[in-house]
């Protein structure tokens, strides 16, 4: 998946644990650990805003874009 | 809540539903032992008996396939009450409820061409009435069908559990 969760490092810099968030934003622990391990398909922007306000920090510090490897892409046509 | 109430009203019906099939592959298995324990058996085992039902071509073609039909169609109830099964026990969309709609569907398809065969094969060659129709194929294709439609719900509800 080319969208990459990096919850667990953000609450690592916050030292703060999954249960605590989970609690913090309304969002069953179950769920957090699904977006957390990478298994989530989407995620709403109410959840995204929740974590963001109680992290205080960007949805950009949460997701990242990484691309598939360069083999597999295929060139742009005009 | 619209939803929920829809959904109990499905698994009650299923439940209906199920225990109809139940009590029809109930009979159907009283009918089958009955059927090889006073008649196949005897005619297999017994020379006296074979002599005296005379067991022509004909007869012999048409028993055959009668059983196979019987047997085939029973797979079918049987991949039927599984289905029923599963809605009733609240499992709408998931893949095992939609594998048991497939199959059954193509085992019905499998019964309809083989009803064909034997019915084809008999009139050809026994001059057996030819009693075979599309009923069995449009039915089998609707679930097909059915089990595709489920398929993609199953998919958006996978989709939907997975959103945080």
């Amino acid at each position: 998946m080319p969208i990459i969760v990096n919850l667990d490092v953000v609450l690592a810099q916050r030292k703060m644990r999954l249960n605590d968030l989970a609690a913090a934003v309304d969002i069953t622990p179950q769920n957090l650990s699904i977006l957390k391990t990478g298994k989530a398909r989407a995620i709403r922007f109410s959840t995204l805003e929740a974590i963001c306000a109680h992290l205080e920090c960007q949805p950009g510090e949460i997701l990242e874009f990484r691309p598939e490897t360069e083999k597999k892409k295929q060139p742009i046509r005009t | 809540m619209n939803n929920f109430q829809n959904k109990t009203k499905i698994i009650k019906v299923s439940k209906l539903l199920r225990v109809i099939l139940s009590v029809g592959l109930f009979l159907w298995m009283l009918a089958a032992i009955c059927f090889f324990t006073a008649i196949v058996i005897p005619i297999a085992i017994l020379p006296a008996v074979r002599a005296g039902v005379h067991l022509d071509p004909p007869k012999t073609y048409w028993l055959c396939g009668a059983i196979l039909c019987a047997a085939l169609a029973f797979v079918v109830n049987l991949k039927l009450f599984a289905f029923f099964g599963r809605l009733k026990d609240g499992h709408l969309f998931d893949a095992q409820t939609v594998g048991s709609l497939d199959a059954a569907g193509k085992w019905w398809i499998t019964f309809w061409i083989l009803e064909g065969l034997f019915y084809q094969i008999g009139h050809v060659i026994f001059q057996i009435a030819n009693g075979w129709n599309f009923g069995g194929l449009f039915a089998g294709l609707a679930l097909i069908f059915v089990a595709w439609l489920l398929k993609e719900a199953q998919e958006l509800q996978e989709e939907q559990e997975l959103t945080v």
